[in-house]
């Protein structure tokens, strides 16, 4: 070994000794401190050995690798593969979420993830990336690897994993709207059990979480409720003293109640029209002073919670003269979300089957929290109470946009004759005539709605209509139909 | 007007943009122009135009047809030097003095000839080249041998005066160096751009082309640095910046294949055509998978394409990447045309280094749906052993795909996804927006590219089947 080398040798743990203090000088600048090379690198060029001191630190510190933490942890991702979507299905799937040509309406992107839940399937983790669109609605049918992935990607590492079930003891770890959804769902399998659960942490919620809670004490309501709503008189919201008072008024048999039916009565004003055929008709007897902005607030403080049968008793009218007597879509909107809620079920079909097409868009909009709330069975029989309007809607993009419209309220799937193709003959062809004119125009995504909500026959006659639509307009739609078929084709082989 | 006056008229028709208009305009100010020429019979104009470096650049246009050369390394043609000469004429013709037609302006000028170079286009008032068509044809006119003899002897020259050129850019960037140290690494951060544009603007000038990237690249590696590590970074990029300038002055000193790494650092570049007819070239047939796509907009506005491919090879994994660039512009349509997943049939040509892994297809034979990436042999510490057994070789490499198995893929109490080994024991932080597609993932085959600190994933085989993370 000759000097030089032995000079390097006995040098080498110094200068590993001394990395930390020449890091310090190199970050603070020779001009400030001294850099002390050592002698073996110095040279006789100062700033030779300088530079060679930086290459050297340099090169030492690429050998410096991570060491993993101590405490590494599960994300709570549950891994099956025998549940996830097959690879025809994925790659269906990325072709409709991978072009980014367009937006894939939210209505497709529901019934996408509602039909993944029916079957038991899960979204394939490796595509999460590319399905941030569909990952954005955060659905609660979203499925739980997809729901905790949008949890870590947002940057909410803590406690990312939804609880596996929801029951009495986890309730309180979900959202307000998952938490009033739970407590709707209890009211309905044990009204007195939920009630428990909302008055244990009920004290201990903001006012508008309150309120929100509150409403779901909505769904069998009874008697048995009085003394707690009663007991929220005291509540420090206004709000929710209001929400409480409107709540008992609906229980027959309470003070309340029979002042709210008295009030109800005394507010509508029941006239006969019509020359020949002689017709009952219910108006708001509106304050002449009442602004035009308060006019909702009025008819809610009036007929809101109110039961549409007892009405019709008071006013000594059969339920089908009530309902054709209410001309006044904002009384029609109202009376159908309280049949709803009161569970008059059969009342709110004939006020919903009575209704006109761009009536019936904005009293079902109106009604949505209603609708959405029922159980999924009687959810079905609004398709139906609804299909006059759907059918009358004429355009095919009306009618289309007003299909997905009720399917992001209902979330079960429309009759399947209600999108049949071959009942959409004129309204198809004028549809294809608008597209075949203006290939670029501005149109809602008839062919993709229709896909998604159509079943197995209807979908194959639509993708045979669409190899007269043009290319660009079909090709979301096709991948669409590509997906629900490979859906259909893995439950038939997993069943 | 006289006969051999410039319209700026025709000035606007042969430029090559706007935006070189509105540079050259910059450009017309005295003390930027320390010689300005013309001959007596106003066929040539000539001068320099002092630019960012030493070196004024030389700039000549022929007045008949506005054909133009101009020193600079600038891709527009005609640059905004040879406009700016073309302006300050059409304007100022009493600011050029009267001169001999230098021999640099005639050997020019006699390769125009010889090569039919002359832009009838312009001359007869017809629509102007492209850019790109014109700087083909710039090229073409640089590569016409006027006889193979004295074409070898010009390119030994011209190869000569680029070492030359190289050896002092590397002088400064050695200086620059050793300035940074002097202010010491903690300032960098407040002048980082500006400080790198000018010095790579000076290698470019150098013709040392790869450290002038390298430069350009620095920022960018710098900011994108968690704030804590950026001191070790900047100190790891000067090092190896020193050391390649010091190893390309001494390259006797070292073996064939890294002498390749060294002067291909400093952008010196083979042709397709010397690689695949090189006598030396490694060459390997396999069925290689296409593991990964990657794309990234360099700062001199190519798109750079990373193709990453790995092919089962006896005991172990061989690796390979195929780059390629296209301009920014034509980005969406370009690309190497390999899809994550696909298994090709093919040999590869590998670049000479000492480390080879860049590489291209010399024959494709075949290919087919990948089932999955080839399993890798190497747990991962010795994954990281062999990348440190690399650089030691090759102190120059970077980002470098690397292969382990049986790893699991777990969270940090910051939130930071890690893959380690089976114990626990040897771990490696994952980059990238997709690397949490795998996180709970057990006895994952992993490729990804290693940068000695984070790994950013490629591809893996796990129980859900094959990830592609160019897919995702």
């Amino acid at each position: 070994m000759t000097d030089e080398e032995q000079a390097r040798v006995s040098d080498e743990p110094s200068l590993e000794r001394a990395r930390i203090g020449l890091r310090h000088t190199l970050i603070l600048g020779t001009s400030q401190r001294p850099l002390e090379v050592p002698r073996w690198l110095a040279g006789e060029n100062p700033r030779a050995g300088r530079l060679a001191l930086v290459a050297a630190l340099g090169l030492r510190s690429r050998f410096d690798h991570p060491v993993p933490p101590p405490h590494l942890r599960r994300a709570g991702l549950e891994h099956e593969a025998e549940r996830l979507m097959s690879r025809e299905a994925r790659a269906a799937l990325r072709r409709v979420y991978g072009a980014k040509k367009r937006s894939v309406p939210r209505a497709v992107t529901l019934r996408i993830i509602d039909v993944l839940a029916e079957r038991g399937l899960s979204l394939h983790p490796f595509d999460f990336p590319l399905l941030t669109d569909l990952l954005a609605t955060n659905d609660a049918a979203l499925d739980r690897n997809a729901r905790m992935w949008r949890a870590l990607t947002s940057g909410n590492t803590d406690n990312a994993a939804p609880p596996d079930a929801i029951d009495d003891t986890n309730w309180t770890d979900l959202k307000p709207a998952e938490r009033a959804a739970y407590l709707r769902q209890r009211r309905r399998a044990a009204p007195a059990a939920a009630r428990e659960l909302l008055a244990a942490t009920f004290s201990g919620e903001t006012a508008a979480v309150r309120a929100q809670l509150l409403e779901a004490m909505a769904v069998s309501l009874s008697g048995d409720d009085v003394e707690f709503l009663r007991g929220l008189a005291t509540d420090r919201a206004d709000s929710v003293r209001t929400l409480a008072r409107r709540l008992t008024s609906r229980i027959a048999g309470t003070s309340e109640f029979d002042e709210r039916m008295s009030t109800a009565h005394e507010r509508l004003e029941l006239k006969s029209v019509g020359i020949i055929g002689r017709k009952k008709v219910l108006m708001p007897k509106l304050p002449k002073d009442l602004a035009e902005a308060k006019v909702y607030a009025w008819l809610s403080d009036s007929f809101a919670g109110v039961s549409t049968t007892l009405l019709a008793e008071r006013l000594k009218l059969k339920r089908d003269v009530f309902v054709e007597a209410l001309v006044d879509e904002r009384l029609r909107a109202l009376f159908l979300a309280n049949a709803l809620s009161l569970d008059e079920h059969d009342t709110a079909l004939a006020i919903a089957a009575a209704l006109e097409p761009p009536e019936a868009r904005r009293v079902a909009a109106g009604a949505r929290d209603a609708l959405a709330a029922l159980e999924p069975t009687h959810r079905r029989a609004f398709w139906n109470a609804f299909a006059p309007a759907l059918e009358a809607g004429g355009a095919l993009e009306e009618r289309c946009v007003f299909a997905a419209e009720l399917y992001e309220i209902l979330r079960v799937p429309p009759p399947s004759a209600l999108l049949d193709p071959a009942a959409t003959g004129k309204p198809f062809k004028r549809w294809l005539e608008a597209l075949t004119n203006d290939a670029n125009r501005d149109q809602p995504e008839v062919a993709e709605i229709a896909i998604v909500l159509a079943d197995r026959a209807h979908r194959a006659a639509w993708r045979e209509r669409l190899n007269d639509v043009p290319p660009a307009t079909a090709s979301t739609a096709l991948a669409l139909a590509d997906l629900f078929d490979a859906l259909d084709l893995q439950s038939n082989k997993t069943t | 007007m006289a006969k051999n006056a410039i319209a700026l008229s025709r000035i606007e028709a042969v430029a090559p943009d706007q935006s070189a208009l509105g540079a050259a305009r910059k450009l017309l100010v005295d003390g930027k122009w320390p010689q300005l020429e013309r001959d007596a019979e106003h066929r040539f104009l000539w001068g320099a135009c002092q630019g960012s470096g030493a070196t004024p650049y030389r700039v000549v246009v022929e007045i008949a047809d506005l054909g133009a050369k101009c020193s600079c390394p600038s891709r527009k043609f005609p640059c905004k030097h040879s406009l700016a000469l073309m302006w300050w004429f059409a304007e100022r013709p009493d600011r050029f003095a009267e001169g001999a037609v230098p021999d640099w302006v005639n050997e020019w000028h006699g390769r125009r000839r010889h090569t039919g170079g002359e832009d009838k286009g312009a001359s007869s008032g017809g629509p102007p080249k492209s850019a790109r068509a014109a700087v083909a044809e710039a090229n073409a006119e640089e590569a016409a041998p006027r006889d193979p003899e004295a074409a070898a002897r010009q390119r030994e020259r011209n190869r000569a005066a680029r070492e030359l050129s190289i050896v002092q850019g590397l002088d400064e960037l050695d200086v620059w160096i050793d300035d940074q140290i002097d202010r010491g690494l903690g300032t960098f951060g407040a002048r980082a751009a500006e400080q790198c544009r000018l010095l790579a603007r000076r290698l470019v000038d150098a013709k040392a082309g790869g450290l002038a990237n390298r430069l350009d690249h620095l920022p960018t590696v710098y900011f994108r640095t968690p704030e804590a590590r950026r001191h070790d970074v900047l100190l790891e990029q000067l090092g190896a910046l020193h050391l390649l300038a010091r190893a390309y002055r001494q390259q006797s000193q070292l073996g064939e294949a890294l002498v390749s790494d060294v002067r291909g650092g400093v952008g010196w570049t083979l042709t397709r055509e010397e690689l695949l007819t090189g006598s030396g070239t490694l060459r390997h047939r396999a069925r290689w998978t296409v593991l990964a796509t990657r794309r990234e907009l360099q700062p001199d506005s190519l798109m750079r394409f990373e193709t990453f491919l790995a092919a089962p090879d006896s005991s172990e994994v061989r690796m390979a990447m195929l780059l390629d660039f296209a301009p920014a512009a034509m980005a969406a349509s370009a690309g190497p045309g390999l899809v994550a997943g696909t298994e090709l049939d093919a040999e590869l040509a590998y670049y000479p280094s000492a480390t080879p892994l860049r590489a291209i297809v010399a024959a494709q034979h075949a290919s087919q749906i990948a089932a999955q990436a080839p399993a890798p042999t190497d747990d991962l510490k010795a994954a990281i052993d062999r990348y440190d057994a690399l650089i030691a070789v090759n102190p120059w490499i970077s980002d470098w795909p690397i292969a382990f198995r049986d790893a699991r893929i777990e969270l940090s109490q910051d939130g930071q996804c890690w893959a380690v080994d089976r114990d626990g024991a040897c771990g490696v932080p994952l980059a990238g927006e997709h690397a949490q597609v795998l996180l709970d993932l057990d006895d994952v085959a992993l490729y990804g590219t290693f940068d000695g600190r984070e790994l950013t994933p490629l591809a893996a085989n796990s129980a859900l089947g094959p990830f592609w993370s160019s897919h995702a």
